[in-house]
């Protein structure tokens, strides 16, 4: 039997939210434009928004929108209209890939449904990329693996790399768009991970533990130097949410790491995430670390390091992108963190913007893909600090920045 | 001193509706995906829409818009961050391409200074372009030109082409969005134009009369025949809008178009766009066509062709993509004008979409641009009639569709 999960059954407030709301902004304050810069289409949102009366109609609405989508995937590739159906098909694997996050119950039969919908579908992405697409799973431990999709870009020799790691119970095939990628037009190749407490190895039943996250990417790093198109001294990582605290761990214990940045910070401690933010956050971590038992998983968290303890290890360059209307992080925390970093550091904070920072993901993305290309070409000098507040009305452009 | 325009300052209804109203919808209901398609990004349109107050701050607004990416992308600019310039140069001339259009007065200087914002910008894209864009003006009559820009598809020999012609005082720009574009990544070259009653053409005060659009796409057409890298065996032509119109004209007139599709239809009176309609048809059509008095303008009106007529002369495969909630076109309009088409024809009519049909933009799209290559590559059945009713909660893949 499924296991019970934290307040599960606590829709009541969302669902009031929901019932005042368009959209998703309730769960993820200004998602939006996150979510159309990945891939999903403006009439995918439309008919997921227009199909959900209350919280527990969110995943069943983004499966059938899958379900549409992947039909018509069909269709196309039936006819030989291949980039037709690759389109569809991407969007098809991101609509599954919601709808199974929306249900943290392992094992549940929705769940178990929508994740090999997610695989099926961006198999087939992968199938029509004609090479520019590779997956490859990585064992990190006995038994227990790690995956990656690798996105080449074009031309020949080795070229700087970019590990790409989602968020909290993300999937690798929803944070790098095949179509509209920030890194493979700058001459970067991008790898899309999932680690423990994401997308398959959460599948797998690979939960997350004190330490196994850093590990699974660092046995991802060395399969990515094995390859003749990666630059062995140009190894970027790039964080979201909850990637953002895992970069600083990776960067700071893998060398081989030569600059870091964070997006969607979750750079603090875990007290306003778990203790004060909406109740989805710690019922889908304690999904991801594989608990159910509330105070055993606090005493988990408890053991978990303390980002800014680490801090001073990492070394290389660090880029932070965050708003201060996020709602996980707050900008107090991020100064505390950036105190304690061993090696350059620079901060984009924007004012009025919450933690998924859809308001501003057309400036920011490709300004951060330039960073992390500057970063990896020329380094940055001993001492390097930039902060940068990039109040409302005005863009980074308007500032001095790196 | 400026011309006046048709009931210019009649703005309180449209005010009203826009104090009503969160977006554009009210204008051109549903539109938000067609821009998203376009290449705008969701920051934009919500930069625009929150600063609207009423009919007035539009252009204004989307000025402000266009000003702010400009500075963003020659700060990345000149920081040899080109993919990032690129990008925003683009946003940034489509949206100055808004601003203009809102004011269709010509030689009113703001409407002066925003196109030439538009082709300072829109030059950048081109020029950063590694060569896969190339603009040309081409004389079609004495004194009078007409503008293209052509999209290369990559790799060697001659490709199937796809003239695509914009809408009503819409744009060349705004229609081939460099970044994401259907037609190339399936290996077809487009050639987006400016004829008469259109960007370029008004800017230069090149005004719209009952024949000259379709003499305008001859003369690119002519272009193409002396490039290297265009089939002239498939060449096809794609109207929106207005353009749905001009297509059909175009096909009629010119043999060496082999395949015509129209989206957005326009294909039947004028009665139903200029006289019960919003005002705003009318008053830019009679800035496209050089009139500021309607009694003329009408008189002028009766000059164009009455297009069931001259369907009959059209006997290359034509495809009509159409919402039945169109409020610029009705489906007895549409039926008519299919009736009298002399080639194999299409429809997709789609159940309660209106005239821009963002609400299935990305559906349509791509199926567009398959229609078109397997038309142009194997044609279509003599005699063949394809209806295609898509209904609400269906996708076309779930009908006989070409």
């Amino acid at each position: 039997m499924a296991k019970p999960q934290l307040r599960a059954e606590q829709g009541w407030i969302f669902d009031n939210f929901l019932m005042l709301s368009d959209n998703e902004d309730v769960l993820h304050p200004g998602i939006m434009g996150n979510r159309l810069e990945r891939g999903t289409k403006f009439e995918d949102l439309t008919a997921v928004y227009s199909n959900v009366s209350g919280r527990r109609s969110f995943p069943k609405a983004w499966g059938k929108r899958a379900d549409v989508l992947e039909g018509m995937a069909k269709d196309a590739e039936a006819r030989g209209r291949l980039v037709t159906a690759r389109q569809l098909y991407h969007r098809a694997a991101i609509c599954f890939g919601r709808a199974q996050h929306l249900i943290p119950i392992h094992g549940q039969a929705r769940k178990v449904e929508w994740f090999e919908g997610l695989y099926r579908c961006y198999d087939k992405v992968i199938e029509w990329s004609n090479g520019s697409m590779e997956s490859r799973t990585v064992e990190f431990a006995p038994g227990q693996n790690a995956y990656a999709t690798f996105h080449k870009a074009a031309g020949d020799g080795p070229k700087p790399t970019i590990i790409a790691l989602p968020g909290m119970d993300q999937v690798k095939e929803d944070v790098c768009n095949p179509f509209s990628n920030e890194y493979v037009p700058r001459g970067m190749n991008v790898c899309a991970v999932d680690g423990p407490g994401q997308g398959a190895c959460n599948r797998d039943g690979t939960w997350q533990t004190e330490d196994n996250y850093e590990k699974s990417i660092s046995a991802i790093i060395d399969w990515v130097l094995t390859r003749d198109d990666v630059d062995a001294d140009k190894i970027g990582i790039m964080g979201m949410s909850m990637g953002s605290r895992w970069g600083v761990l990776i960067g700071a214990q893998d060398p081989r790491v030569k600059a870091v940045c964070g997006q969607m910070a979750n750079v603090g401690s875990f007290d306003m995430i778990f203790e004060q933010a909406q109740p989805n956050f710690k019922r889908i971590f304690m999904y991801m670390a594989g608990y159910s038992d509330e105070s055993e998983f606090d005493e988990f968290v408890s053991r978990l390091a303390v980002l800014n303890d680490v801090a001073a290890d990492l070394k290389v360059p660090h880029l932070l992108v965050a708003g201060d209307m996020d709602e996980l992080c707050s900008p107090d925390e991020i100064a505390a963190f950036r105190s304690g970093l061993g090696g350059p550091s620079e901060l984009w904070l924007y004012e009025g913007v919450f933690h998924p920072m859809g308001e501003v993901a057309g400036q920011i993305y490709p300004a951060i893909a330039d960073w992390l290309l500057e970063s990896l070409t020329n380094g940055r000098p001993d001492g390097y600090e930039r902060t940068v507040y990039v109040e409302d009305g005005t863009t980074l452009a308007d500032y001095d920045h790196g | 001193m400026p011309k006046p325009q048709l009931r210019a300052d009649q703005g309180w209804i449209f005010d009203n509706f826009l104090m009503l109203s969160e977006n554009e919808d009210v204008l051109h209901p549903g539109i938000m995906g067609t821009r998203l398609g376009r290449g705008f990004m969701m920051q934009d349109l919500n930069a625009v829409y929150t600063k609207v107050t009423g009919r007035r701050s539009f252009p204004k607004a989307w000025a402000k818009r266009a000003v702010a990416l400009e500075t963003m992308a020659k700060e990345a600019e000149g920081k040899g961050r080109l993919v990032t310039a690129r990008r925003l140069y683009h946003r940034s001339a489509l949206c100055f391409g808004r601003a203009q259009h809102l004011v269709p007065v010509h030689r009113n200087p703001n409407k002066d200074k925003w196109y030439e914002a538009l082709y300072r910008n829109y030059d950048k894209v081109i020029e950063l372009s590694g060569g896969t864009m190339e603009k040309v003006s081409l004389e079609f009559a004495p004194g009078q030109e007409v503008h293209a820009i052509f999209h290369k598809a990559p790799g060697d020999g001659p490709k199937p082409t796809v003239v695509i012609i914009p809408g009503m005082d819409a744009l060349k720009e705004d229609v081939g969005n460099p970044f994401e574009n259907d037609y190339i990544i399936r290996g077809m070259n487009i050639v987006c134009i400016d004829g008469p009653g259109q960007g370029e053409c008004n800017f230069r005060e090149v005004w719209l009369n009952a024949d000259n659009h379709q003499q305008a796409g001859a003369r690119v057409i002519d272009w193409l025949e002396t490039r290297d890298d265009v089939d002239t065996d498939r060449i096809g032509v794609m109207g929106m809008s207005m353009g749905s119109r001009w297509g059909v004209q175009l096909g009629a007139h010119d043999k060496r178009v082999r395949a015509v599709v129209g989206q957005m239809a326009n294909v039947g009176t004028f009665d139903m766009i200029f006289e019960q309609a919003q005002p705003n048809f009318k008053r830019i059509f009679m800035y496209m066509t050089g009139y500021t008095d309607e009694d003329e303008f009408d008189e002028h009106m009766k000059t164009h062709d009455h297009l069931p007529d001259v369907a009959k002369n059209v006997t290359v495969p034509h495809l009509l993509v159409a919402g039945d909630m169109d409020e610029l076109c009705t489906p007895d309009d549409i039926a008519h004008f299919r009736e009298n088409l002399a080639g194999s024809s299409e429809l997709w009519l789609y159940e309660g979409v209106f005239h821009p049909m963002g609400e299935v933009s990305a559906e349509i799209y791509p199926a567009m641009a398959d229609w078109m290559l397997s038309t142009l590559n194997e044609g279509r059945p003599d005699g063949e009639r394809k209806l295609v009713y898509v209904e609400e909660g269906t996708t076309l893949a779930e009908h006989d569709h070409g």
